[in-house]
């Protein structure tokens, strides 16, 4: 061995081309919004509500024309056949594309854009299923908090923002077989198992053992900055199995879930939004994590829009802009 | 530094939205290779990696300016790793460690590398070699980076290469080829 070549190699050694734009969207969101959330964890995208949110969007079987309702807006979802959902993030009232997915049936193709705006095949991603899903199974609720490595995730039961906070501290030793040994520390106390109430919601993958402390900021728009990659946080649905973004279907069912409780919704009629009078959809409470701008002739979805609360206030955004193909046109 | 550049630093670092892009695309890659030399870990030295950069973005204003943001941004990147260090540390008894691997620790090669001998070395003595040699940092840089004073990077530096060449010496004898 020539170790002068040795360390020349590893002079040359070099991350993964993606990994750059994902810090980079990272560093951008914290920093153009300002955003209290210490961490958005590896990912960038919002992938999982993205998936949701152009399913739901698309998917539109004409209803009637009879005011656009949840009900409606839900059989429209569930009839629409082809769409395109282009996502953005939007931040100090910049738009930046970060995903597009074609739907045509059944088949849902999403291309990534890095920071650069280029795109990135989906293939080219990390393949989820090659993590082990090794990591705790919990609820988590809240606001913010710091520590060593944060992962924003959002309680996948609901959009509305909660109060309090949970930190999850996940301590992984090994038994004198080998055999790895978790602890949860749960509000300061250490537990073999997780209460049952904090299980079954979000799956949080632990890497490499160690102390994961979670951030939740009860919006959804945090959460859809987190699906992904190597620090993985998935959300998964009530039995613990994982919404795969691939397919993004199991996100449709959240929102179609959300738009089954009618008595959630708020409906503003005849709100003039990008010019147009569409019907607006929001979630009752002081703070709606998302706004659902509906075209009230046909119930599709036109734009759903998740914001990021800060203070009450709204503080970043993320954008699905839907656009239907004929097919999706309602006869009526 | 003068106030004049501090305060331009701080604007030119904080108040334009580019500028913490900017030390992602100059010294990520830096950054990332340290940790990933120091952690021989993909995925924990992108984490590191992540909190490191966020953590400066946050730190900005406590940047002095008495050593260049490189520097700067090690020093952050190493005390995030000597964090994972203590929080990743488990207590085995020996008959269980025997033959075993960390299974946290992927792409470790079995065969005899340059990283794989440096981590047969004390975590002062690696860390010192990878900096100066790898990193390319001054002694200076290092101590900045560490905390340790010049004479025991020198120290270091000094044992780990005589160090490196027995290891080598003992490899070539049991694997001549």
């Amino acid at each position: 061995m020539n170790i002068d070549q040795e360390i020349q190699k590893l002079r040359e050694e070099m991350p993964r081309p993606e990994a750059k734009g994902e810090l980079i969207r990272t560093i951008q969101y914290r920093h153009q919004e300002k955003h209290t959330l210490k961490t958005i964890g590896k990912i960038g995208i919002p992938v999982a509500l993205v998936a949701g949110a152009a399913m739901a969007a698309t998917f539109f079987f004409a209803p009637t024309r009879a005011l656009a309702t949840p009900a409606t807006v839900a059989k429209a979802i569930r009839s629409a056949r082809d769409y395109v959902i282009r996502s953005f993030s939007i931040q100090g009232g910049k738009r930046t594309l970060i995903s597009q997915t074609n739907v045509d049936g059944e088949k849902a193709t999403r291309t990534y854009f890095d920071a650069e705006g280029k795109p990135v095949p989906e293939s080219e991603l990390p393949n989820i299923s090659t993590n082990p899903l090794e990591g705790a199974l919990i609820k988590l609720e809240g606001d913010e908090h710091s520590g060593q490595k944060h992962i924003v995730v959002t309680d996948s039961n609901g959009p509305e923002p909660k109060a309090g906070q949970q930190t999850i501290e996940v301590k992984v030793t090994r038994d004198q077989n080998g055999n790895e040994v978790r602890k949860y520390v749960v509000n300061g106390k250490e537990v073999d198992k997780l209460p049952a109430e904090l299980e079954g919601k979000v799956h949080v993958n632990q890497s490499a053992g160690g102390q994961i402390e979670v951030e939740v900021n009860g919006s959804k728009e945090g959460s859809r900055s987190v699906t992904r990659k190597q620090a993985s946080t998935v959300m998964v649905d009530k039995n613990g199995k994982i919404t795969s973004f691939s397919s993004g279907k199991t996100t449709v069912e959240y929102l179609l879930k959300l738009l089954d409780d009618a008595d959630r919704w708020n409906i503003e009629r005849k709100v003039t939004f990008n010019g147009e009078q569409l019907d607006k959809f929001t979630l009752k409470g002081p703070f709606s994590p998302i706004e659902l701008y509906v075209d009230p002739s046909t119930s599709l979805p036109k734009v759903l829009r998740f914001n990021a609360p800060m203070n009450g206030k709204s503080a970043a955004q993320i954008e699905d802009v839907y656009e239907y193909g004929t097919d999706t046109i309602p006869a009526r | 530094m003068i106030l004049e550049s501090r305060l331009a630093l701080a604007e030119r670092t904080t108040n334009q939205p580019g500028a913490p892009t900017d030390w992602v695309h100059q010294h990520y890659d830096d950054i990332y290779r340290f940790l990933k030399h120091l952690t021989r870990h993909t995925e924990t030295a992108e984490d590191l990696a992540q909190q490191t950069f966020v953590q400066a973005c946050q730190a900005i204003q406590n940047f002095r300016g008495d050593s260049s943001l490189k520097t700067w941004l090690h020093r952050i990147a190493f005390r995030e790793y000597i964090a994972w260090r203590r929080k990743r540390k488990v207590t085995l008894p020996l008959d269980i460690l025997r033959g075993r691997r960390d299974p946290a620790i992927e792409q470790v090669d079995d065969r005899v590398t340059l990283l794989g001998l440096l981590h047969q070395l004390p975590s002062g003595q690696r860390e010192s070699f990878l900096m100066y040699e790898v990193q390319q940092l001054s002694i200076e840089e290092i101590s900045t980076v560490t905390g340790v004073k010049p004479g025991t990077i020198k120290s270091h530096l000094h044992y780990a290469r005589q160090k490196l060449q027995s290891l080598l010496n003992e490899a070539h004898q049991e694997n001549p080829r």
